[in-house]
């Protein structure tokens, strides 16, 4: 269905090459995963599949790319609509109608089909993506996973032959994943669909593929079917590092085979008691904090507190007021009622540079916060207004991110670096409460694991971590403590062990092989089964 | 008996009666009757929106038009020139190689006569914004000829911009008080445009590129090629359109003038259609027009020929005259012209406002 031809491309003025010597087929019918760290093509390779690169991105394109038979050098994009569907990774930015109903529909129109066909497909699709009490929205309205939900229906309604999904689940939450990719392996086996996916979090996604395509970070690929492939991959989801740590033989790659398995690791770990934690001194203090836009209520009357040190994980579905908290904590954000304190003064009564030292927020866009010319200037930029010692911010910048070229523009830094940027920007003042909206959102692993490191050694420095996010993995990872918000208030609060291990849909891979054992991650388990 | 859906009323019915009223604000500068049109098309905005929030958008039209009058103004008084004789206040006269001269005596005739070309203006803008308010532009490329792809890509990327630009600059703003960054000087005008405009600039080419990876003016895999010919009348026809409606708007001879238009007209359908047959599409649920839409249109063409017809009848009416100064008047004709133009505020359904939206809460 898909054919790679020793496909090499450039970006111009790239130093290396994007993709290099990829040859590759992809059968009809197949779902196959693309992975691969940071930066390494992903994106790049599925848009080759349409022809988008090179037509929209420039660079210069070798080899053929054959898709259902046409090459994509001789075939404009659009007379390709009819063949391949493409998700993009935001999908807010690819919406050309104004509200969901006409949105499915456009598609459709392009292709010329029928007015009935088109009406029976759009209810077909808006059962499926369980989208019909959204129908007549507006667009713009939609929360991120309403948004993705509707971007991929409205590539569905084409009934292409071909579907590209670039990161389809990072914006959605744990459910909404589920039930989008439920859909996806739907299509793949009752319509015969070919899906390429790329996708960072392999824990979601790795049992469903048939196939998986690695590139490295030279845009070379490997291909080969998931288990043989997961043996040796350095991206990896837990299960897998699990299945590495106990030696099982053929590698689980669900938590259904993995549980299946675990009877003796599990007695084993039985014995072993994890240490349990102190009660600390509070930093944040929120009492009634509520917060509404117009009629609508996003957060009721809420009362919680953060001790020093401690990292607090805030969960819950998509749209359920995670960033609305982070925001009104921050003080910037709209507050309909309550009071906050951070080590007992209200941030949003300060002076924005002062409120600074107190909170530090790094948004769901780091990029909004770049606007300098190169890293160093933003780096001696932060030092300035944080009245910090020249070169603070560079230090940081180096511990945080392993190799960055302090000349290169920040808007040409992988989504990654400017996240690790605009945190060490933020750390640069010293602030006692650090808030985190969705940071692992386009990390690799190892991305993210560098990251729960430097959120442990701010925490172990006595400061508050908040992070909103719906990466369970990271949360058993990173955070001591997890409060799940459902419809605007706290439904659950207390240790991450604790919450997650009993929740079906925010539990870690590992705490699912183990129920009722309150074990998160794979270190954990290291740690206990290492010989004494 | 089944419960009729709520219909909304078609796009082009909002820009036709706003083009009738824009038509109408051409023809005058008397400052009574352009009042009244932007009091009509207020108040045909108010009612029709079925939320309070309309204003957020109308409003910045309204804030626009009065920019205009303070520029218009500005200049008329600045380069006035002598003009009028009666003398309001002596500004310092600065010579200028070339002949331009600045400042001098401010009389009375030069400042109306800046205010009533400004508010002219003023008009035409904030009709344009009623109209954006009450119907998305972009609900009218479907209308578009389908030849015209490219063009109505570029259309939709341009439309989709403006309130992206708004929500990337809030959320910018909000951002850099994250920073603490202060609010003052240069570098702050820097750090709020840099991030704005490389997120507009990002999402122009993302917006294109997903219009044209759905099939956005495809023709159909195998179809033949568009021939040179009809592609060059197609233009040749439109470019005829354009000098025939200057011809017509700047006074020249209607009967040449006309003809050109029509000729031109007459080409450009004939071209288009061809060349929009190789593209093969369909609509979703097309709007309908019915009687309410002939009704919204009718009363916006109502306000057009209304004043037309009273510059026929009364020319002082349209213009007042300004040497020697006299107070401006409105006849009959006009004001009931334009008091048809308000009949949408009743005739018309409502429409549904764009609710309010958090700007952080999106990204949750």
């Amino acid at each position: 269905m898909i054919r790679f031809e020793r496909v090499s491309f450039r970006y111009p003025g790239a130093s290396h090459p994007a993709l290099d010597g990829v040859d590759l087929g992809i059968t009809e019918g197949e779902l196959a995963l693309v992975i691969g760290p940071t930066g390494s093509g992903k994106t790049t390779l599925l848009r080759t599949v349409n022809g988008l690169v090179p037509r929209f991105s420039g660079g210069i394109l070798t080899g053929r790319v054959v898709v259902a038979g046409y090459d994509t050098s001789r075939v404009a994009v659009r007379e390709l609509a009819d063949i391949v569907g493409l998700v993009a990774q935001d999908p807010t930015t690819g919406f050309v109608t104004d509200t969901v109903e006409e949105e499915l529909a456009y598609t459709m129109e392009q292709l010329g089909l029928a007015p009935q066909v088109m009406r029976k497909r759009v209810e077909e699709t808006l059962d499926l993506m369980g989208l019909s009490r959204l129908r007549s929205r507006r667009l713009a309205e939609l929360s991120g996973g309403e948004a993705q939900r509707v971007a991929i229906g409205a590539v569905l309604t084409a009934h292409p032959r071909v579907m590209l999904l670039d990161e389809p689940t990072s914006a959605l939450d744990p459910a909404a994943a589920e039930e989008v990719l439920a859909a996806l392996t739907r299509l793949v086996h009752d319509l015969g669909t070919t899906v390429l996916m790329a996708e960072h979090r392999l824990e979601r996604v790795v049992q469903y593929a048939d196939r998986i395509v690695h590139l490295d970070s030279y845009g070379r690929a490997t291909t080969g079917d998931p288990s043989s492939m997961m043996e040796q991959s350095l991206v990896a989801p837990p299960v897998v590092h699990l299945g590495r740590l106990a030696g099982w033989k053929p590698l689980p790659l669900s938590v259904r085979d993995a549980r299946r398995r675990s009877a003796e690791v599990a007695g084993r770990l039985a014995a072993f008691v994890p240490p349990t934690r102190t009660e600390p001194e509070p930093c944040l203090e929120v009492r009634d904090l509520s917060v509404g836009y117009g009629p609508v209520e996003a957060l009721q009357p809420t009362t919680f507190r953060l001790g020093a040190g401690e990292v607090v994980a805030v969960m819950g579905r998509n749209g359920v007021g995670k960033s609305s908290l982070l925001w009104a904590i921050q003080g910037s954000g709209t507050r309909t009622g309550g009071s906050v304190r951070v080590s007992g003064r209200d941030p949003a009564d300060m002076h924005p540079a002062a409120a600074r030292r107190l909170v530090g927020l790094v948004p769901h866009t780091p990029s909004d916060l770049l606007f300098m010319e190169t890293v160093a200037e933003e780096c001696d930029r932060s030092d300035q207004t944080s009245e910090a010692a020249p070169g603070t911010t560079l230090r940081l910048v180096e511990r945080i991110l392993e190799a960055v070229d302090l000349g290169s523009h920040p808007a040409d830094l992988s989504e990654g670096e400017k996240l690790g940027l605009v945190l060490a920007i933020q750390l640069s003042a010293g602030p006692s409460l650090l808030l985190l909206d969705e940071p692992t959102r386009g990390l690799d692993y190892a991305a993210k694991e560098r990251l729960a490191s430097i959120i442990g050694r701010v925490a172990a420095q006595g400061a508050g971590v908040m992070i909103a996010t719906h990466d369970v993995e990271f949360v058993a990872e990173a955070a001591d403590r997890v409060i799940v918000l459902a419809d605007g208030e706290i439904v659950a609060d207390g240790p991450t062990g604790e919450v997650v291990v009993s929740s079906p849909i925010f539990a870690p891979q590992v705490a699912k092989i183990f129920a009722p054992g309150a074990w998160l991650t794979v270190n954990q388990v290291a740690v206990a089964l290492e010989p004494a | 008996m089944r419960r009729r859906r709520a219909r909304r009323l078609h796009a082009a019915a909002w820009w036709l009666w706003a083009l009738g009223l824009v038509a109408a604000a051409t023809q005058t500068r008397n400052p009574l009757l352009l009042g009244l049109i932007v009091a009509v098309t207020s108040l045909v905005v108010a009612s029709r929106r079925t939320q309070i929030r309309w204003a957020g958008g109308y409003r910045m039209y309204l804030v626009v038009g009065l920019v205009v009058i303070a520029i218009r103004v500005g200049f008329r008084l600045l380069l006035g020139g002598d003009f009028g004789r009666t003398p309001l206040v002596d500004l310092p006269r600065v010579s200028l190689p070339a002949g331009v001269e600045l400042g001098g005596t401010v009389t009375v005739e030069e400042l109306l006569a800046g205010l009533y070309d400004g508010l002219r203006l003023a008009t035409i803008v904030v009709v344009i914004g009623a109209a954006n308010s009450l119907a998305d532009p972009r609900r009218l490329l479907p209308s578009l000829p389908r030849s015209l792809a490219g063009v109505a890509t570029s259309a939709v990327v341009a439309l989709s911009l403006a309130p992206q630009l708004v929500e990337s600059l809030a959320r910018v703003r909000r951002a850099r008080r994250l920073r603490g960054e202060s609010g003052r000087g240069l570098r702050s005008v820097r750090s709020l445009l840099v991030p704005v405009l490389e997120d507009a600039l990002h999402r122009s080419i993302a917006l294109a590129a997903s219009m044209d990876s759905r099939g956005y003016g495809r023709s159909g895999a195998g179809r033949a090629q568009h021939s040179v010919i009809v592609g060059l009348a197609a233009w040749l026809g439109l470019g005829a359109v354009c000098v025939g409606l200057f011809g017509l708007l700047s006074g020249g001879d209607v009967a040449v003038s006309g003809g050109t238009m029509t000729a031109g007209a007459a080409l450009a359908a004939l071209g288009l259609s061809q060349l929009g047959r190789n593209v093969a599409r369909t609509r979703y649920r097309p709007d309908a027009w019915g009687g309410r839409e002939w009704l919204v249109t009718l009363a916006g063409g109502a306000a057009a020929v209304g004043l037309a017809a009273a510059g026929v009848m009364q020319p002082t009416t349209l213009n007042p005259s300004l040497q020697p100064l006299e107070w401006p008047g409105a006849g009959p004709v006009a004001l009931l012209s334009l008091l048809l133009a308000a009949l949408p505020a009743i005739s018309a359904p409502q429409v549904a406002a764009r609710a309010p939206r958090p700007i952080v809460e999106k990204a949750a």
